[in-house]
């Protein structure tokens, strides 16, 4: 069929037929590669296609497969550099006219009292015959080694602790926030198996979000005064020593 | 009797939600006499995932702690972790 059409063609017009005869290696699925080659928006590509010498296609080849890989190396580097997720360190100091109050956390330095816990933990001691002794103004350092026993088994055993602890309200003679006064509800209390009993004041509560004291409140500079009695003549000896 | 009196109270001054490791962090306070704390602010804000391995999701453990505080409404904090997995783990 594009036989009889070339001899067609070169019958009317004076041509060779030959050299209108599409070229036999560039037929059917090489065609379609070199009309994509041709075609294609890069650069290299259509010019190794379109080269009619060897020289000219070597030079396309290669100068083509260096700049793709040229190309690739920027690409990866600039993924490489963003999976590693580099982070940078700023520092600003920040000016802040509204500035919270912190909380403050308070505890007696003695876990327990001495005047409320003696007795019943002589009676523990004594009615599992570590001790025999009924003298309740003082213990040796033998009896301390069962404090820690005689606590475990009351919380072990739901008995109430609360007794033996420093609670806030006897020990706060005053307490002011900006020269305004304060009161033992003003602070949480919290455990501590150091120090027992301990208070937190201002701490930020689920309830109240906006009960955070500021700096500033009745035009003060964020000061707060407690002034606490410590009983230091109910320590246990032993548990309190420094 | 052996009691040591050099120290009557001990106090801590802390972020509004920051749970205090007052037995860590707190300051010992000698009877009759007056001792004035004061503080700074210093804020440090970390990057989480991918950035770095901070976070601020509080584990079930550490919420069952934080419900030990009176409704305080603390914050999920590093040194808390570690304490609660060495008394778990060790």
């Amino acid at each position: 069929m594009i036989d009889s059409t070339i001899k067609h063609i070169a019958t009317v017009f004076p041509v060779n037929a030959g050299a209108l005869k599409p070229d036999p290696k560039f037929r059917r699925r090489r065609s379609i590669i070199r009309e994509f080659s041709l075609n294609t928006s890069t650069h290299g590509v259509p010019g190794i296609a379109r080269s009619q010498s060897l020289h000219n296609r070597i030079f396309w080849t290669v100068s083509f497969l260096v700049f793709t890989g040229i190309m690739l190396y920027f690409i990866i580097q600039s993924m490489q550099a963003f999976f590693s997720y580099p982070t940078q360190t700023s520092v600003f100091v920040i000016v802040e006219r509204l500035q919270t109050f912190p909380a403050v956390s308070i505890c007696n330095y003695a876990p327990i009292r001495f005047d409320t816990f003696i007795e019943p933990f002589l009676n523990y001691t004594n009615s599992r015959n570590l001790t025999n002794t009924n003298d309740t103004s003082t213990i040796t350092s033998y009896q301390y080694e069962f404090i820690a026993d005689f606590i475990q088994y009351l919380i072990n055993n739901d008995l109430p602790i609360s007794n033996y602890l420093f609670h806030l309200q006897p020990m706060l003679i005053s307490c002011f926030y900006n020269n305004l006064p304060c009161t033992h509800d003003d602070f949480i209390p919290f455990l501590s198996a150091t120090y027992g009993l301990c208070y937190t004041f201002n701490a930020k509560m689920i309830l109240n979000q906006t009960s955070i004291r500021n700096a500033t409140d009745n035009g003060g500079t964020g000061t707060f005064q407690l002034k606490l009695y410590a009983y230091s003549h109910q320590y246990v000896p032993y548990v309190s020593d420094g | 009797m052996l009691i040591d009196v050099s120290a009557g109270m001990v106090a801590m001054i802390h972020d509004n939600t920051e749970l205090p490791l007052i037995a860590i962090a707190g300051i010992e306070l000698a009877p009759g006499r007056r001792h004035k704390l004061s503080f700074k602010k210093r804020t440090y804000n970390l990057l989480s995932y991918p950035y770095s391995d901070c976070t601020t999701k509080i584990p079930l453990v550490m919420q069952a702690m934080f419900n030990r505080y009176q409704g305080a409404d603390y914050a999920y904090s590093p040194m808390i972790c570690n304490l609660l997995c060495i008394q778990t783990y060790v």
